[in-house]
């Protein structure tokens, strides 16, 4: 249960040697309990319920992408590193290797993820958190970009509130270069992300405007109180209008 | 089987269902009429109910319902739903006065569904108390109703104030908004 919690938040813990932060998910996964962190190329042991790392050691050669991937990943890495530091405040981002990580040159397809996540725990709870998978297809020469990216607040004074929002993105481009590619993945990524936000702006607005004003009004359309003295003449009016078959909420039919 | 606040009955039939007082049930029946105009002034539309029921030593509870779904702007895929519950405990007439002590409950659900944005799910409910001491001279009912919609204002202005501000402010903390960042000053 912790393990798979942490996963799907994407809790990230400051590494012990204050280098930097590891994001916990699926794709830095060795096992049940260590992580990888690509960006400093070292394995963290981590305690899913204190949500600490409780060692590091660096990551052997074969838990590392070959040299050439290694371009490509660490290129992507820089400028959505530098789009994350710009965008969000408390943001952390990673790029792990999804397949073909022993790929020494051209010649074969390959994957990346991309990982970002901005949260606040405590006291109150609310993430931003997007995963951007990229597959590198040797044969068209594109790259084919698949973007899901989720927002969550919990809110809980006087109360009980939940926003829950995500929304799947596609996206291509070029094969390029690595420091191409990472330009254009970050500009991608930063075009879908703000285009993003956007829209939840407008889900607001929208459900606030319209959807929430339709439900109760601030007052009755007389623009008064409702006359709970007057009861007497309220209920007369309503068997009249009944009768008469007018107004809104008649069951009479003539 | 429940009883139907508006004909007494209890549907399925029930042999030996509590039914309230005939004092009870007249006050029902009233409360069940107005509320029903209170609530096509407010809501426009939804449905109501309202339940009255004995307590112990002369007190009485009575339950007033509200339910309303909506929909959003046209062309806009967005469903919203309210659901309001009020319990009022309503304490043994006192020298011309009663204890009443209201417990409300708001559920609101917003929804927004369309592939190009997204879903978009405001979900949740707020909760408050009120208790006042009044004179009966004008009856329980007129009490009782203005306790009810002064309640709902605030609620709804609380409802208001956390689902659109609260939780937006959360969103523009992780992520500020274009304008908050360039104002940012510049790292020296």
């Amino acid at each position: 249960a912790y393990p798979e919690y942490n996963k799907t938040h994407l809790l990230s813990l400051q590494l012990p040697d204050r280098s930097g932060d590891i994001i916990i998910t699926t794709y830095g996964e060795i096992d049940r309990n260590n992580y990888l962190d690509p960006r400093t190329a070292q394995i963290a042991t981590v305690d899913h319920v204190k949500q600490t790392c409780t060692k590091l050691r660096p990551a052997a050669d074969e838990e590392l992408p070959s040299a050439y991937i290694e371009e490509f990943r660490s290129a992507i890495d820089y400028e959505v590193s530098k789009y994350v530091g710009e965008a969000y405040p408390k943001g952390v981002s990673a790029v792990y290797c999804t397949n073909g990580k022993d790929l020494e040159e051209p010649g074969a397809d390959f994957g990346l993820a991309v990982v970002i996540s901005a949260a606040r725990r405590s006291p109150r709870n609310f993430c931003w958190r997007s995963i951007w998978t990229l597959e590198f297809s040797y044969a068209f020469q594109l790259v084919e970009i698949k973007g899901k990216i989720q927002v969550d607040a919990h809110y809980f004074e006087e109360g009980n509130v939940q926003l829950d929002t995500d929304v799947d993105c596609k996206d291509s481009t070029i094969m390029q270069s690595p420091e191409d590619t990472g330009h254009t993945v970050a500009n991608i990524i930063r075009h879908h992300e703000s285009e993003y936000f956007s829209s939840l702006e407008e889900s607001y607005l929208n459900l606030s405007d319209a959807t929430f004003k339709d439900l109760r009004r601030k007052l009755p359309v007389t623009r008064t109180l409702f006359p709970w003295h007057n009861t007497h003449a309220i209920t007369l009016t309503r068997d009249l209008a009944k009768e008469l078959g007018i107004g809104k909420g008649s069951h009479v039919t003539r | 089987p429940f009883r139907s606040p508006w004909s007494n009955i209890y549907e399925p039939p029930l042999e030996d269902g509590t039914v309230p007082s005939e004092e009870m049930r007249n006050l029902e029946v009233e409360a069940n009429e107005v509320f029903s105009v209170y609530r096509d002034q407010y809501y426009e539309g939804g449905i109501s109910s309202v339940y009255i029921w004995e307590d112990e030593d002369e007190s009485f509870i009575a339950c007033f319902l509200i339910k309303k779904d909506g929909q959003g702007k046209r062309g806009y895929m967005q469903i919203g739903s309210w659901d309001a519950i009020h319990v009022i405990q309503v304490g043994p007439e006192e020298e011309g006065a009663a204890h009443y002590c209201l417990n409300s409950t708001v559920m609101l659900s917003l929804t927004t569904d369309n592939k190009q944005s997204g879903t978009f799910n405001l979900s949740g409910s707020i909760r408050r108390q009120m208790s006042m001491t009044l004179a009966v001279a004008d009856g329980h009912l007129v009490n009782m109703g203005k306790m009810i919609e002064e309640m709902e204002g605030k609620l709804r202005n609380s409802l208001d104030q956390v689902y659109f501000g609260k939780t937006r402010e959360m969103v523009c903390t992780l992520r500020p908004p274009p304008e908050v960042l360039n104002m940012r000053l510049p790292d020296s």
